[in-house]
């Protein structure tokens, strides 16, 4: 499982030394007490996984750290109101706070589409990020995005959990809310699918030869 | 070729890719929504909702552990001090005297004179001898969005909204802060939000006292604002020369005669504009409102319109 403790290099915050070295249970049980140290050492240490889910959602645009935020906020309401008790495995702990990046990107782009049919649709719109990458490998991104929007929801979903986050299969199973068996046949069905639309694909084409794209 | 492994291989270049623009994106990121912002509205939410739920208490938590953290200190400062700066207002608006504290039919006399309700002795010492000038580059009084009852701080203004009404204890009325709109987006997310019953007196006020108590306001023509009625407000500015003398003003006889117009709001979000040259004192051949001696600005509703519901949004200077 990848860790993401490389996320806290991104941020200018530096965990105290005791939140660092908190165990799993030990942060369950300081989420559980709304303990605000807790709750940025989860917000840390999984806003990079929270972000990927939304961005291969929603794309790669700058209002994605909002989204972001409004899942942990999500995930603290239910806490503080104590419809959930959080998980004392991290392996749980991202399963959960997935599913509300999901419930939430789910939402957003509805939002989105619904403004995007009104007039005043630009103002809403969020601008793309654009930097950083070089301009063959955003056409591969916007490609392979173009593409996957193709796959129905229950095929999407899987294969970006597990192949873009690198989650374990049971992850994805209690992320998305289907059994293991379930998981695994769907990401068969889309990992067919989309090697096929990629073959038909200008651009992702050769990244499937021997070589190719790299 | 294994398509197996050239699957993979796909995968894989596109797992790579998609870090590299998370990670890439993150400077643009962090300029469209600075991070501090989030960070302490995370902590806030996190010591609202232990507020009300199992705690682990502030007093018991290791000292150092929080002071280790500059931006908690800082940001509780900043909270501590802004929280200071609300309640002397607060305090001192409540020591004023309100736009419309009397009942009408109670004025006396019924017609009142030209020069009545703005009358000013020569000997008193002028109010507006100390007064910030708008110079008409920030006409945005207060769009909300900012969540709190401060008006924005732009061209020497500054005032808390507040209401009270005629059933309330005199002088004893709270700041009023903005709601969250119920189909609130990311641009507008807060508005003044008031309702009530059916009030007998003078009715209600909704309202910011400007400080300095004069506030010259002559590079705008009037009033803008959004509303969601229905309803029936009068948009009132208050003058220095309306206000008693022993509350700062220069009034000695009918005071509190604001310059006003009445505005019937619509059931659905519209613009209404108000020129400063259509407010109107009761009575008939008062003067008009002098736009450059300005106390504050208000929303009146009258008992005649109560029960009321309605939503302020974007409240502006319209400029000349």
């Amino acid at each position: 499982m990848r860790q993401l403790s490389s996320c806290l290099t991104h941020d200018d915050i530096e965990p105290l030394p005791s939140l660092r070295q908190m165990g799993e249970d030990d942060l369950s049980t300081r989420l559980g007490r709304m303990q605000t140290e807790a709750w940025e050492t989860l917000y840390l240490d999984h806003r990079r996984l929270v972000r990927g889910v939304l961005a291969s959602y929603l794309g790669y645009v700058a209002d994605l750290e909002d989204v972001t935020q409004e899942v942990f906020e999500r995930a603290l309401d239910l806490v503080a109101s104590g419809k959930v008790r959080p998980s004392g495995d991290a392996s749980g702990m991202r399963a959960w706070l997935v599913a509300i990046a999901l419930r939430l990107a789910r939402a957003e782009r509805r939002r989105r589409a619904k403004h995007r049919s009104d007039r005043r649709a630009a103002e809403f719109e969020p601008a793309a990020v654009t930097s950083g990458l070089d301009p063959e490998s955003w056409q591969v991104l916007r490609r392979a995005q173009a593409l996957l929007a193709k796959l129905p929801e229950r095929l999407r979903v899987p294969w970006v959990l597990r192949h873009l986050e690198h989650m374990t299969l049971e992850e994805v199973a209690a992320s998305t809310g289907v059994s293991l068996a379930t998981v695994k046949r769907h990401l068969t069905q889309a990992n067919t699918r989309f090697a096929r639309l990629a073959r038909c694909d200008a651009v992702l084409r050769e990244h499937l030869t021997e070589g190719g794209g790299s | 070729m294994n398509e197996h492994t050239a699957e993979a291989r796909l995968a894989a270049r596109l797992a790579e890719l998609h870090d590299a623009a998370l990670v890439s994106g993150e400077p643009q990121i962090r300029a469209y929504r600075e991070s501090w912002r989030r960070r302490w509205h995370l902590a806030q939410r996190a010591r609202r909702a232990a507020a009300n739920g199992p705690i682990d208490s502030l007093a018991s938590r290791d000292w150092r552990l929080l002071f280790a953290r500059r931006w908690l200190v800082v940001a509780l400062a900043g909270a501590i001090l802004v929280l200071i700066v609300v309640v002397y207002v607060a305090g001192g608006s409540a020591r004023r005297v309100p736009i419309a504290t009397e009942p009408l039919h109670a004025r006396q006399p019924q017609v009142p004179t030209p020069a009545a309700s703005s009358s000013r002795p020569a000997a008193l010492r002028d109010p507006c001898q100390v007064s910030n000038r708008g110079d008409g580059s920030h006409p945005e009084i207060d769009d909300f969005e900012d969540g709190n009852p401060l008006i924005e701080a732009a061209e020497g203004r500054f005032g808390v909204w507040s209401m009270f009404k005629d059933s309330d204890t005199p002088g004893n009325f709270e700041a009023l802060t903005p709601t969250r709109l119920p189909n609130a987006t990311r641009r507008n997310r807060y508005a003044l939000h008031v309702s009530g019953g059916e009030l007998l007196d003078w009715g209600a006020s909704i309202q910011f006292d400007l400080r300095p108590s004069c506030y010259d306001a002559g590079a705008y023509s009037g009033l803008s604002f959004r509303a969601k009625g229905p309803g029936r407000v009068y948009v009132g500015v208050r003058q220095i020369s309306v206000v008693p003398v022993e509350y700062g003003g220069t009034c000695t006889k009918d005071c509190y005669n604001v310059h006003q117009k009445k505005v019937d709001l619509s059931a659905r979000w519209e613009t209404y504009t108000v020129a400063f040259s259509d407010m109107r004192q009761r009575g008939y051949g008062t003067p008009q409102l002098d736009a450059s001696r300005i106390n504050g600005v208000g929303f009146l509703v009258q008992p005649a319109d109560t029960p009321y519901d309605f939503w302020i949004d974007d409240v502006k200077f319209v400029p000349r």
